[in-house]
């Protein structure tokens, strides 16, 4: 995934050229812009709301703002800081309209069955276990912890992203962080314990 | 450990967990209350677990790869939303709406009572051949949208072909049109724009 996440300001030339091309009204030009950015586009809308179908849609989605702006965007420019604001803007108005429907069902299914066997948590699980807390999260709180940890953007980055100070997007983070640890605290402590832990002493067996 | 001192420390603790620049005085005091404060390092820690998880979502994030069909997916929803744009256009109602409205009842009587008179009959899934389109089908792929209408009156349906030339986004992006464009443009002998393809085309002029 080289560069997708680092080349925030740097001017590319190719790109430049596509997007000549796209003002130009060349089809294949905008073909080129679509794989060439693609990645990038989708790893940031899968972080935002983890589920594929809807960042495929949400792909979709920029692209097409991308066509209707391309006499609008700049060619010396990068067009990925454009192209992620774009993309976390959608993902944010996806998240707000469905906010209660967040976490991924195989979670939720998983969640309701007893866990069979004790210890540390499989890789797999701890990942789905950390998703549906980080889906549980206000939609602001949600969105900054993703941009800084899943998309590894920095502090400037993402204030340019989501048009804040970067203190507020630090507040955010340090909010987030906390609340997150809490979620999961709570998930721990609800969590069904493993069949094969003997009842606790005073009990009922 | 006093809570208020746990208190004026975590946001600290916190910053210092996450990566964020903290300044030095304040981390070294964060730091020193850390030493004797149980509470607050399970706290960092359970932090610190969080972080970890985080990162491991990143890796999957990193490693998910797009859909192979994603571009025929964006070719799809361009036709779908040209295809919208075309007809919330039809049901805009016009300045003389109730005029026209008139104007097209007495037209649908007329048509309704010619096949009545011939003995067929009038009822309107009847004015379509078995195995016929329903009019008004939008469908297209190469930036032109057919618009099928059938004529009631006659022997058969007789499909009139209209071709709806959508605005940029269906014929900039699909290449089959802009190449009929561009023939067209030359079998007009120089009338069209043929630097920019966007010449006359089949059907009428580019609408803007």
């Amino acid at each position: 995934m080289e560069g997708w996440a680092t080349g925030l300001t740097e001017a590319d030339t190719e790109s430049a050229t596509l997007l000549a091309g796209m003002r130009d009204g060349d089809p294949a030009a905008f073909e080129s812009f679509f794989y060439r950015y693609q990645r990038v586009v989708f790893a940031t809308a899968l972080g935002l709301v983890g589920e594929r179908a809807t960042a495929e849609e949400i792909v979709c989605d920029a692209f097409l703002r991308a066509y209707a702006s391309r006499a609008t965007l700049d060619p010396a420019r990068s067009p990925v800081p454009w192209l992620q604001r774009v993309t976390v803007n959608l993902a944010i108005s996806h998240l707000r309209r469905h906010r209660f429907i967040t976490a991924p069902i195989d979670d939720l299914v998983h969640g309701a069955l007893p866990r069979t066997t004790p210890g540390p948590l499989e890789r797999r699980e701890t990942e789905l276990y950390v998703e549906s807390c980080l889906a549980r999260l206000p939609v602001p709180l949600r969105a900054v912890l993703a941009l800084r940890y899943l998309l590894d953007l920095s502090i400037a980055e993402i204030a340019a992203i989501l048009d804040e100070t970067p203190s507020t997007v630090k507040h955010r983070i340090r909010s987030g962080l906390t609340r997150l640890r809490d979620e999961i605290a709570d998930e721990e402590a609800g969590r069904p314990l493993p069949v094969n832990v003997p009842p606790l002493r005073g009990e009922p067996e | 450990m006093n809570p208020r001192s746990c208190h004026r420390h975590q946001d600290v603790l916190t910053d210092l967990e996450a990566g964020l620049e903290v300044g030095g005085r304040d981390a070294d005091r964060a730091h020193a209350h850390l030493e004797g404060c149980e509470i607050c390092r399970r706290r960092i820690e359970a932090t610190a677990l969080a972080i970890v998880g985080l990162g491991r979502l990143r890796a999957e994030v990193e490693a998910a790869e797009p859909s192979p069909t994603a571009w025929e997916q964006l070719q799809r929803r361009v036709i779908g939303e040209a295809a919208a744009r075309v007809a919330p256009s039809r049901r805009r109602m016009p300045v003389g709406f109730p005029m026209l409205s008139s104007l097209t009842a007495a037209l649908l009587l007329v048509a309704l009572a010619i096949p009545v008179s011939t003995g067929r009959s009038a009822a309107p899934q009847q004015l379509l051949e078995p195995g016929t389109r329903p009019p008004a089908v939008v469908s297209g792929t190469d930036g032109r949208l057919p618009v099928e209408l059938v004529r009631p009156e006659g022997d058969g349906p007789a499909p009139l072909l209209f071709e709806l030339l959508v605005s940029d986004p269906v014929d900039a992006i699909q290449p089959a049109a802009r190449a009929r464009a561009a023939e067209d443009c030359s079998a007009t002998d120089g009338q069209g724009d043929c630097s920019t393809g966007t010449g006359p085309l089949p059907g009428g002029p580019r609408p803007t």
